[in-house]
């Protein structure tokens, strides 16, 4: 019975964390604060559906969290990846656009 | 035995939640993007760490520590290298790290308010035309069939006053 509590306790945490998480999202100033928000916000739904799996006795969740981790990984690095060139790729156009 | 691995475990999931709750305050109190990267990668790792810990000992012999130990290893294997390329896109996109006195934190008594050093002028870091050229050679390296651009100082301004 202790730890059920637990669980539930650690479930909130994780769940407040993530809207702190959102709220960052939202307000970010810089384009990296929102990839920064996404990023975090993905771990802790890795580690919230971890903590649900036990406290709900179902396995399988750890399933579902494996592989939102593999997604997050792959999605925050390709997010990156496009937003890294994307100075340079406009530079590239201004400059066409004045060559024209 | 039980009850000491309950209570072992206990701790463990009460420490990685503090851990991660003030990795969200971090995120959202810090002044400026490196500060927050720096909250926040930390506890993800730490925090992640301390909580499927505590979690593993709850297990019993079944399939799930596996996935747990799999869980794990990945998030310890990912979680530094997201970080890592976040900051490194913010550096290469042209992002400065803010000085003490424009943080809007409080100052110490005799800390003169003195403009902020910009990336070039700290003798470590590459002045900062050096790194977007850099930037630029990169992209052209992953892209060659596109021109590399920028070298219209005008243009560039005008690209990242829009950005």
């Amino acid at each position: 019975m202790m730890m059920e509590w637990v669980y539930f306790g650690a479930c909130v945490g994780i769940l407040v964390t993530m809207t702190l998480a959102v709220a960052r999202g939202l307000m970010g100033p810089t384009i990296f604060d929102r990839v920064l928000a996404v990023n975090m916000f993905g771990t802790k739904t890795v580690l919230f559906l971890a903590v649900v799996s036990y406290l709900s006795g179902r396995p399988d969740f750890l399933d579902l969290a494996l592989a939102y981790a593999l997604i997050n990984f792959i999605g925050v690095l390709a997010v990156l990846l496009f937003f890294q060139s994307r100075e340079v790729r406009r530079a590239a156009e201004a400059e066409k656009e004045a060559g024209k | 035995m039980d009850l000491a691995l309950d209570i072992i475990s206990a701790v463990l999931l009460a420490a990685g939640t503090f851990f991660v709750f003030a990795g969200g305050v971090g995120v959202m109190r810090m002044p400026d993007f490196y500060t927050r990267m720096h909250a926040a990668s930390l506890t993800d790792t730490g925090g992640a760490a301390l909580i499927i810990a505590g979690l593993l000992l709850q297990g019993g012999l079944t399939l799930a520590p596996v996935k747990l130990l799999a869980i794990f290893l990945f998030l310890f294997l990912t979680s530094p290298t997201a970080s890592y390329a976040l900051v490194n896109a913010a550096l290469l996109s042209g992002l400065k790290p803010k000085a003490r006195n424009e943080t809007g934190l409080s100052l110490p008594e005799g800390d003169a308010v003195k403009p902020a050093p910009k990336l070039g002028e700290r003798g470590t870091n590459k002045p900062d035309e050096d790194i977007r050229k850099a930037a630029a050679k990169t992209v052209a390296k992953r892209t060659p069939a596109k021109k590399p651009a920028a070298k219209k100082p005008a243009a560039k301004k005008k690209a990242a006053k829009k950005s």
